[in-house]
């Protein structure tokens, strides 16, 4: 569904991503490791059109696609939670999940631009029980005021609104699981597998080997801004993936 | 799912004085929470209220009353031009020079005999390109603070040159009374103007979604263009709202002096700045409410109005100001810090490269 | 910060461009060489050189062009240089006294100028402009008490014009004096006193001569004093102080947009103007117009306009002889009489 085909992103002399080949099929679930500076989030930031690639190209189904902004990507079916959320700290929980999306009055106040409040928030706390999350109270409270774990799963609800309408089927997760505890870590893992199981395709960033081995239908490692391996989870051993992020193995035949 | 120990779990990871006030020692942290939330208006009363019984009968009668709203009018006007694009994420302070413009156009097109109304709007179209002309260079990367001290400079250059650097008079054929001197149901002209602002602004702001977008790229421009909102138009927006509300805040001026000023009056920046300090409208965006900006140019003409009757020097009367100004910040803050109400980032402690 | 993408950036250029065509073609009908702050500039050549020999270049620096009064000086000025055989470079240092400074070393050090009029903003900062003047022969005439500039008088090449401020307040005070007897009937006149926040020297000669000439009439009191940097704020301030004081029958100005802040904060108080002193102003056309009607019951203003004539003069005569002694003037102070 999602192909990028040798991605490379170069800043003067850093190569950030060298040469990286990345598919991405419906319904799927994709675990993206390596370690710190390996090229993870720079990886996403291209699926997600936030960055240019200074090399390779981008297709979907088939169609080269070329993505000069977020709102491209968007448009192609990309959605994205980003690791520091994006969130509007001053803004409520209703409205950040409706962001971009706000529900409109019926014609003709909705011509003027009026928003239906009361949608607003119905919207968001289906979002948030869709997310087995109950805890969180009036959604009418700024989302500054929220723990991390909260916070995270706002800025989950954000994305899981735009999947199930207009043509997104491409989920990234960025580190969803990097500031939560226990409890919230595995409601994130069931979230993940429902969202792949209703045929979204699924990448997830992440330093969190278990999490990885409880949900990824695939692995792929990076390292030093090349793919080192690509492997069916159940074909995987995590000593051999943790081989491929430090560097202590060989990457894969054919691979760099 | 919901079971106590989550609750507990929850409850652990949320600053202890965000819990709600019910739980707290008693009666303190939520009058606190009470003036925390509407801060501006509980000082404006308190200052009415010393007032009152201060300065003298003369303080709290209708007559009075109507000379601080028709004072505090332009100020709340100026007011909201640097809320609102303060709210969308910019510093606009050509706002006087834009006035100042305006102001002068609106004189010579109706001392050209062009109809008042007509010569309203194109003043106001001034404000708008004015707005557009600082949206561009700001979005072309120049930094917001300098590019509208900038434009200040020019727009008084403008201004001088368009006006022979003398004020432009209003004639007695093409007057602008309707909008400066008149009283409507004994209320002056320019309240209803500040009516009529204000009501619109709060409207697009809470209840429209291109007011809470703007709020967004306000408060967070790189996270909303993330998630797919075209920040650089909501930007846009704000300046060309501040453009317009600071021309119509200059025609107002001109109504109420019968003459058009080519000078920006810097005075009132200063006073308009004040107000929206007051409001708690961040200057960095993105947070605040309108309305209270409206409360914060109250305040200011208040604090004018009641020393002046008093009978303070004039020396005194500024520094008793700035201290009133001072203190009023510092209540704000004080019961900002009673709350504990610290902006809680959501932390994220091991983050991957 | 985002990046806009080149579309887009290419329509913000384009909005600039046009924005700065549309000034150009807008920015005509001004009188010649007005200046905007904090610029120097050459303006209105002579056409005619005298017989004598070349043109003066002279270079006038005032307080700050947004003076209504001392922009029309300015304009005056260059209208009588064209005649004189004097060019006129004017300089706006707006209120600022370095930038004053630096425009004048600038004229002498280039060699700009042949002769200097300035009417400092803090004297004690034209002292050692006065000497680069004088060491580069230019004549320099200052409106400034001798004294106050460091000389005892005139000197070689330099002229002063003083202006008499307690004059100034003496000449109001007298104003209202005639105001009691032509409009109160002789009744007690509460004043309100405008005076100006800038807090320059004069200003404190002024306020003494006022208020003693005040307390010699009888009755009169000064019942609120406000402080007004300009007329919206005049005219708010003195409405709050008969909101104070109702039976407030004066105001005194020391400027016009005062005094006509004033002037329209008792029109809209309902008070019957010709029974009221509203004093004040006297330069620029509302002012004027005002006390033709009425409203505003006399000013007295500083009369600029003769005031050129006599500096013309100076001026000429200096640079015919560079060496020689200059003068000591004082301004010309209009009594703007009733009509």
């Amino acid at each position: 569904m999602l192909a990028l085909t040798g991605i490379d992103v170069h800043f003067g002399a850093v190569r950030a991503l060298s040469q990286v080949d990345f598919l991405l099929n419906a319904g799927e679930v994709v675990a993206l490791v390596g370690d710190n500076g390996a090229g993870k989030s720079t990886l996403l930031s291209v699926m997600a059109g936030a960055r240019r690639p200074t090399g390779g190209h981008i297709s979907v189904d088939g169609t080269r696609h070329d993505f000069h902004g977020p709102r491209d990507a968007a448009a192609a079916g990309v959605q994205i939670v980003y690791q520091d959320l994006a969130l509007v700290d001053a803004a409520d929980i209703a409205t950040n999940i409706t962001l971009g999306r706000e529900p409109r009055r019926r014609a003709p106040a909705g011509w003027l631009g009026l928003v239906d409040k009361k949608a607003m928030r119905r919207v968001a706390r289906e979002q948030l029980a869709a997310l087995e999350v109950s805890n969180v109270g009036a959604v009418t409270q700024p989302v500054e005021m929220l723990s991390g774990g909260q916070r995270q799963a706002v800025a989950l609800a954000r994305a899981a609104i735009r999947l199930g309408t207009d043509n997104a089927r491409m989920l990234l997760l960025d580190e969803p699981t990097a500031a939560l505890g226990y409890q919230q870590s595995r409601q994130v893992e069931r979230f993940i597998v429902r969202t792949a199981a209703s045929g979204v395709g699924v990448v997830i960033v992440t330093h969190d080997l278990p999490l990885c081995f409880e949900v990824a239908n695939r692995i792929v490692v990076l390292n030093r801004g090349r793919k080192v391996a690509d492997v069916e989870r159940a074909a995987a051993d995590v000593d051999h993936v943790v081989g491929w992020i430090t560097g202590s193995r060989e990457p894969q035949a054919g691979l760099a | 799912m919901g079971s106590p120990a989550e609750h507990a779990t929850v409850g652990g990871d949320l600053t202890p004085a965000a819990a709600p006030p019910s739980r707290a020692a008693g009666w303190a942290p939520r009058l606190a929470a009470g003036v925390r939330a509407r801060g501006v208006v509980v000082i404006w009363l308190a200052l009415v209220a010393f007032f009152s019984a201060w300065a003298g009968p003369a303080f709290f009668t209708l007559n009075n009353a109507r000379l601080v709203a028709d004072a505090s009018a332009t100020t709340a006007i100026f007011g909201a031009a640097l809320g609102l694009c303060a709210l969308a994420g910019a510093l606009d302070l050509s706002v006087p020079g834009t006035a100042a413009v305006a102001g002068v156009v609106c004189a010579k097109l109706l001392a050209d005999q062009v109809p008042t109304a007509l010569a309203v709007f194109a003043a106001i179209g001034v404000g708008v390109v004015i707005g557009l002309v600082n949206a561009a260079a700001v979005e072309l990367g120049l930094n917001p603070l300098a590019t509208t001290i900038g434009m200040l400079t020019a727009l008084s250059g403008i201004a001088a040159l368009m006006s022979g650097n003398q004020p432009v008079l209003l004639s007695a054929a093409g007057n602008l009374n309707w909008l400066g001197n008149n009283h409507y149901l004994t209320i002056p002209a320019p309240v209803f103007v500040v009516a009529v602002i204000y009501v619109l602004g709060w409207l697009l702001l809470t209840k429209t979604y291109i007011g809470i977008r703007l709020l967004a790229v306000g408060g967070n421009a790189d996270g909303a263009r993330r998630i797919g909102v075209r920040a650089p138009a909501y930007r846009v927006l704000g300046f060309v709202l501040s453009g317009a509300c600071a021309a119509i805040g200059g025609i107002v001026v001109a109504a109420v002096l019968s003459q058009a000023s080519p000078t920006p009056d810097t005075n009132e920046l200063f006073q308009a700045l004040t107000a929206v300090a007051l409001s708690g409208i961040a200057l960095s965006g993105g947070r605040g409410s309108l309305p209270r900006v409206l409360f914060g140019a109250l305040i200011i003409a208040t604090l004018n109005s009641g020393l002046i009757i008093h009978g303070m020097a004039p020396a005194w009367a500024t520094l008793a100001t700035g201290i009133l100004l001072v203190g009023a910040l510092a209540i704000d803050q004080g019961t900002a810090k009673m709350l504990g109400f610290v902006r809680f980032r959501g932390t994220s402690s091991r983050r991957s490269g | 910060m985002t990046r806009m993408t080149s579309r887009s950036h290419a329509a913000a250029a384009a909005l600039m461009l046009g924005a700065a065509a549309a000034l150009a073609a807008c920015s005509s009908s001004s009188t010649a060489g007005t200046t905007g702050s904090g610029t120097v500039s050459s303006t209105g050549a002579s056409t005619q050189s005298q017989a004598a020999g070349k043109t003066i270049r002279l270079g006038f620096s005032p307080l700050s062009l947004s003076v209504p009064g001392l922009q029309s000086t300015a304009n005056a000025l260059k209208a009588a240089g064209q005649g004189a055989g004097m060019s006129v470079a004017v300089a706006d240092p707006n209120f600022d006294v370095q930038t004053q400074v630096q425009q004048i070393e600038q004229w002498i050090q280039l060699k700009q100028v042949d002769a200097i009029w300035v009417i400092p903003i803090a004297t004690a900062a034209i002292e050692p402009v006065i000497k680069q003047a004088q060491a580069a022969h230019i004549p320099i005439l200052v409106d400034a008490v001798p004294a106050k500039a460091g000389y005892d008088g005139a000197a070689p090449g330099v002229s002063f014009q003083s202006t008499n401020f307690s004059q100034f307040g003496a000449d109001l005070g007298s104003l209202l004096s005639k105001c009691v007897t032509a409009r109160l009937g002789g009744s007690a006149a509460k004043v309100i006193y405008e005076t100006d926040p800038s807090g320059q020297s004069s200003d404190a000669d002024t306020n003494a001569a006022l208020k003693a000439a005040v307390a010699k009439i009888p009755g009169a009191s000064i019942v609120r004093e406000v402080s007004v940097a300009s007329q919206l704020a005049a005219q708010q301030s003195v409405a709050s102080a008969l909101q104070a004081v109702p039976g407030a029958n004066a105001a005194i100005s020391t400027n016009d947009e005062s005094a006509l802040g004033g002037m329209q904060a008792f029109q809209q108080a309902g008070k019957v103007m010709t029974k009221s002193c509203v004093i004040g102003g006297g330069t620029d056309a509302q002012a004027l117009a005002a006390i033709k009607a009425g409203t505003i019951y006399a000013g007295v203003a500083f009369n600029f306009p003769q005031d050129v004539k006599n500096n013309v003069g100076e001026i000429l005569a200096m640079a015919a002889n560079p060496t020689a002694v200059g003068k000591v003037m004082t301004l010309p102070i209009d009594v703007i009489a009733p009509q």
